[in-house]
């Protein structure tokens, strides 16, 4: 039955009493009581839920619904629970979730059984004109358990809308009320998870006069849960952008401990340093290959059709090196070393302000040290971006792009102390010019270990050789991509120098 | 989506029934689907408990758009609507010959309501005016009721030798028995005879039973009201052949 208006039942309603209560009033049919069960999903950074958007399953239909519950947007037959968009059968629903979660994996977040009563109201023609479901939904992990919300759905039948807002009329007289929250928000709550409550961006408010070393602290405590936050889903190896966020969190930890030079004691900035460097770095071989096996499809694409399988044996042999890489990686996450770096990091981040700063900047009102520093890492950004506008170099461009990333970091660190639209514009200019020089940078890397993968295919056979000839093509392809980066550069530097230029951001 | 027109030249072959059915079982398989109670006795709409319309005109029933949509009223059963009857539609054959492309209005008027439907569903009247070469035109599948008797099928092959003759398409013709009484003698022995004779009629034959009759009496589709019937068995045989046809064209 398509759902209509939805009135949420007061908690202590019996079904039995409700029934009593209509046929007091109005002639009605009730008819048998079923079960359907639903299984909701999202991806672990809740990409649909950020786009008002609800995926579930019920009698091996898959829904694509909006987040008011009466909107099916698309519907496609699923026999087992999808895990990657890959599973899910081409079509609309393929089409609108793609770009949504991307190469996501879909968790399982909530399992619900709503039983559900029809019920008819009837003219004196014994017709119906208005058509009722209640519906009682309980947890299917606790199905003894009370339910965690019942409603009732009144859809009108076609030609007998005044019935239908008799009808409702009635039930707010009642003092039943409407609803919009999906049933899916209410099992949420059932169970404890809080939609949203993940994201790898930074969302934490600094207040400008805060001390310098406590608001860094903040920043990094934030981040030191976006670490523990992935680890297990490395560890279960769900999808590859749980090692991809918690490398960004790695990496935005070493950039603050550096950009907030002076707030901590040089040797304790220079341990963590150390210690971030080496986490990064264990995760470095499975990323790289992840990045190679996610653009499959991209690579084979960029070849001539007739050679499109040839290059298959090299995805074979980067499939293989992947599991050889994880497993150490594994093994190092569950290493002593790692426990022992989290736990001095948990212990430092941990640590109450001391009440004499034990550097000078640490007891400066982070507003001032985050000004001095942006100002240094535009004037950083503007200087190397117009050598490069003048010499074109792989090395230039790639310290460029660390200038980059570091004012970014900067900027988004402490997005609450800067005002709001001058930083967004500077922002996104600066997220051109990024994505240009990444897309650079990705190319030229992509190039040098394509040449490496290629030594591992020299050889006799016929096979290698063909292998060998689809990476050459590929490379030649990735280098007419190079250019065409090379060649946007100048026009993105120039609309990133003008906007410095001409607001004063910090 | 295809539009399935109920229809013989003969009255009491069991047109209605068979519409009725039909919409209900197209219904229940998911598929949104409207039954069109094009007949002036209004029958399809007194089973699905329908008040028909006493006051609308022929006229504006061929102008579409609201006067058709205004009109289409939900039944009792999910994803199935009915446009009701009306005593009018006596008119219909009338009220078309004062319209340009008077031949084509039907097909004209259905066609915003493709998009709502997968399936539309009419209930013809037994009539050879200019209604029922709107029917022809309109339908992609003409579904021919006929009871194993001299006349019907007599019957039969005057609307085929008419189609013939008009140049409407023939596929699209699906004829069946129906009110089949199988201790006839008369009525196996014409059976056996068309068999051989039409490879193209469809399988299922249709029984001549009381489930079918009472229908006015529960004023509900067999397959609703008695659904291990053998009434019901036969619908959904007839209905899944139709599908068949349908999804193999």
């Amino acid at each position: 039955m398509e759902k209509g208006i939805k009135f949420t039942l007061p908690e202590d309603f019996h079904q039995r009493e409700l029934i009593q209560d209509l046929q007091a009033y109005h002639c009605i049919q009730q008819e048998e009581t079923f079960i359907k069960r639903y299984v909701y999903y999202d991806t672990f950074d809740w990409r649909l839920y950020n786009k008002s958007l609800v995926l579930c399953s019920t009698a091996q239909t898959l829904l694509l619904q909006a987040l008011d519950e009466t909107t099916v947007l698309a519907r496609a037959t699923m026999p087992v629970p999808p895990v990657f968009l890959s599973d899910i059968p081409g079509g609309s629903l393929q089409e609108k979730i793609a770009p949504v979660i991307e190469m996501r994996a879909l968790l399982t977040l909530l399992a619900m059984e709503a039983q559900c009563t029809p019920i008819r109201i009837l003219n004196n023609d014994a017709k119906t004109v208005v058509r009722l479901l209640l519906e009682v939904d309980t947890l299917a992990e606790a199905p003894d358990a009370p339910p965690f919300a019942s409603c009732l759905w009144l859809k009108p039948v076609r030609g007998y809308e005044k019935e239908a807002k008799k009808f409702s009329q009635w039930l707010t007289h009642k003092g039943w009320t409407v609803s919009h929250e999906h049933c899916y928000l209410q099992g949420l709550a059932a169970v404890k998870k809080q939609p949203g409550a993940y994201s790898s961006k930074i969302r934490v408010h600094v207040q400008p006069t805060l001390r310098a070393d406590e608001a860094a602290k903040v920043i990094l405590r934030e981040l030191l849960h976006i670490i523990q936050g992935n680890t297990e889903g490395i560890k279960n190896d769900i999808d590859t952008e749980f090692l991809h966020d918690f490398r960004v969190a790695v990496r935005r930890t070493r950039a603050l401990l550096s950009q907030m030079k002076e707030v901590f004691p040089a040797d304790v900035t220079a341990r963590f340093k150390k210690d971030f460097a080496y986490v990064g770095a264990m995760t470095n071989r499975v990323r790289d290959l992840d990045v190679y096996i996610l653009h499959k499809a991209r690579y084979t694409a960029l070849l001539p059709a007739p050679v499109r399988s040839d290059i298959e044996p090299l995805f074979v042999y980067l499939q293989r090196e992947r599991a050889k890489a994880f497993r150490t990686l594994v093994r190092r996450l569950d290493s002593k070393t790692y426990a022992d770096i989290s736990c001095r990091w948990e212990a430092f981040l941990g640590q109450p302000p001391a009440a004499h700063a034990a550097t000078a900047k640490a007891s400066r009102p982070i507003i001032k040290v985050v000004r001095k520093r942006l100002r240094r890492r535009c004037r950083s950004v503007v200087q190397l971006g117009s050598q490069q506008l003048t010499e074109t170099d792989d090395q230039r461009l790639h310290a460029l792009r660390i200038a980059c990333k570091k004012l970014r970091y900067v900027l988004e660190f402490f997005v609450s102390l800067l005002p709001g639209k001058k930083t967004a514009l500077l922002v996104q200019h600066l997220r051109a010019l990024q994505d240009n020089l990444g897309a650079w940078h990705d190319l030229v890397v992509q190039q040098e270990t394509l040449r490496h993968f290629a030594t591992m295919f020299v050889g006799p056979d016929q096979q290698q050789h063909h292998t060998l000839l689809a990476i050459d093509i590929l490379m030649h392809r990735l280098e007419e991509e190079k250019q065409t980066a090379g060649q946007a550069f100048p026009a993105l530097f120039a609309a990133f120098a003008s906007r410095i230029a001409h607001h004063n951001v910090v | 989506m295809p539009t399935l027109a109920i229809y013989h030249t003969k009255g009491g072959v069991g047109k209605t029934a068979t519409a009725v059915n039909l919409a209900y079982l197209a219904a229940q398989s998911g598929a949104h689907t409207l039954l069109c109670d094009l007949d002036p006795q209004s029958s399809a709409t007194f089973y699905y408990r329908v008040k028909p319309k006493l006051t609308s005109k022929a006229e504006a029933f061929i102008k579409g758009g609201k006067h058709i949509e205004g009109n289409i009223k939900g039944t009792d059963y999910e994803h199935l609507d009915l446009l009701p009857g009306s005593l009018s539609h006596r008119h219909l054959a009338l009220a078309l010959a004062q319209v340009k492309r008077s031949k084509q209005r039907l097909r004209e008027v259905l066609e915003p309501l493709q998009g709502a439907y997968a399936y539309i569903i009419l209930d013809c009247p037994p009539t050879l005016t200019l209604v029922a070469e709107n029917i022809l035109l309109a339908a992609d599948y003409i579904l021919v009721p006929m009871v194993p008797t001299t006349l019907s099928l007599r019957a039969y092959q005057q609307l085929c030798a008419f189609c013939a003759k008009k140049h409407y398409d023939q596929q699209k013709m699906l004829a069946f028995f129906s009110m089949v009484e199988k201790g006839k003698k008369l009525h196996r022995d014409t059976m056996d005879h068309m068999f051989k004779q039409c490879s193209e009629l469809l399988h299922t034959t249709i029984p001549y039973v009381t489930e079918i009759e009472k229908m006015g009496l529960m004023r509900a589709p067999v397959p609703a009201s008695a659904p291990n019937s053998p009434a019901a068995q036969a619908y959904r045989h007839l209905w899944h052949e139709v599908q068949d046809r349908v999804q193999q064209a």
